[in-house]
């Protein structure tokens, strides 16, 4: 089983606060979808409750446009393939790292949100 | 473990028969995430819906004299001039069983104010829209379609008005199963129509299912069936696998039939999350 580690972009102010860190299996994913014009959402069953959800929200440019629209297409063929990918040389791969300056294609930001 | 990811891209669609004036205007019945995908955005009187990524298009389906703006004068599906057969008394306002008109002229229209509902005006001038040239008396025996054909913001069937229509992947381990739904109504082109539900866990985590309606082709559920065993089965993990998209200029994307051949293969004419 693979899994999948994010933390807030913006803050990180206290590791064991609500919307900051957060870690669940690639099977807790539940969906993918777009939640606003620049915001598209992944969504996963909570670790600390399973009747509700952990929602990573990654940033792009908007969709209101045919160039936005197909990058936003994209970007959830990219989601999938990190989410999906067996990488057991390196061992982890990346989604949205802002410190280290690696993303999927046209992601922007990230954000955690722990309903 | 890995998991196939299927795709869906929203393409709202809304068939309502039956639908006659009171006092000069007729009130579709309004339209929602729930009942088509569709919440059409504010639209004002001058407004040719066609310019906010849907159409609304009137299928006759007896005949009466005198019934049709005159602005109208080709059948949407043929192209065909309306009533050219040299008879004279037939006339291009008269609407004859199957006759399918786009109802493209703003002032046929009241608006929606945000709400979902479209009222069209007939054509005797008699109510607030709606006049000789661009309303459609209509009757009970005809049918109202409203169709989205654009990703964009004007259909409001995102999350929320003013948000592009959403689109949603679910992992396929999610798949809880596809439901056949009672529909039995006809297309503009005369297509018989059916309604899948394709049901997956909730991605709130609690409650009903999430739930994908497919509005299509007639007798095409056996296939879905086929279809969605072919997308599990797939063992392609590295992208989602689009099963229909509608993107910003129109273009559809389909998986396919159960051989996944890239064509319209189900007849899918409308693609909608009911539960969201």
């Amino acid at each position: 089983m693979k899994y999948i580690i994010a933390n807030d972009q913006l803050t990180t102010g206290a590791i064991d606060a609500a919307d900051e860190i957060v870690m669940f299996p690639r099977s807790s994913v539940l969906s993918i979808d777009l939640s606003s014009n620049t915001g598209t959402d992944i969504h996963a069953q909570s670790t600390s409750n399973v009747d509700s959800t952990v929602v990573l929200s990654i940033g792009h440019a908007t969709v209101d446009s045919f160039t936005g629209d197909r990058a936003q297409r994209q970007m959830i063929d990219d989601i999938v393939k990190i989410i999906n990918m067996e990488n057991h040389s390196r061992g982890y791969n990346v989604i949205f790292d802002a410190l280290n300056n690696v993303s999927i294609l046209n992601a922007t930001t990230l954000g955690v949100d722990e309903a | 473990m890995r998991t196939p990811y299927i795709y869906f891209g929203q393409k709202g669609y809304f068939n309502t028969p039956g639908v006659a004036p009171t006092s000069g205007v007729a009130a579709i019945t309004t339209t929602t995430i729930a009942n088509s995908g569709l919440l059409t955005d504010a639209k004002a009187n001058s407004v040719d819906p066609t310019t906010l990524g849907y159409r609304v298009v009137h299928v006759a389906g007896d005949q009466v004299d005198d019934a049709r703006g005159t602005d109208y004068t080709t059948d949407f599906v043929t192209g065909a001039l309306f009533n050219v057969d040299g008879d004279s008394n037939h006339n291009q306002d008269d609407k004859f069983i199957g006759d399918v008109t786009n109802l493209t002229s703003a002032a046929a229209y009241i608006s929606g104010n945000s709400n979902g509902v479209i009222t069209i005006g007939d054509n005797t001038a008699t109510g607030a829209v709606g006049s000789v040239a661009t309303g459609v008396t209509m009757t009970t025996s005809d049918t109202v379609i409203v169709e989205q054909f654009t990703r964009n913001l004007f259909v409001g069937n995102g999350n929320a008005a003013a948000v592009v229509s959403s689109n949603f992947a679910f992992p396929m381990s999610n798949f809880l199963g596809a439901n056949p739904k009672a529909y039995a109504k006809t297309h503009y082109d005369g297509t018989a129509l059916d309604q899948t539900d394709l049901h997956f866990l909730q991605d709130t985590g609690e409650g009903n299912d999430s739930i994908i309606t497919l509005i299509h082709t007639a007798g095409k559920y056996p296939d879905i069936v086929k279809t969605m065993e072919a997308i599990a089965n797939c063992s392609v993990y590295n992208r989602a696998i689009t099963f229909f998209d509608l993107d910003y200029n129109g273009r559809e994307y389909y998986a396919g039939g159960p051989s996944l051949s890239g064509n319209n293969d189900l007849g899918i004419i409308g693609c909608f999350k009911t539960v969201v």
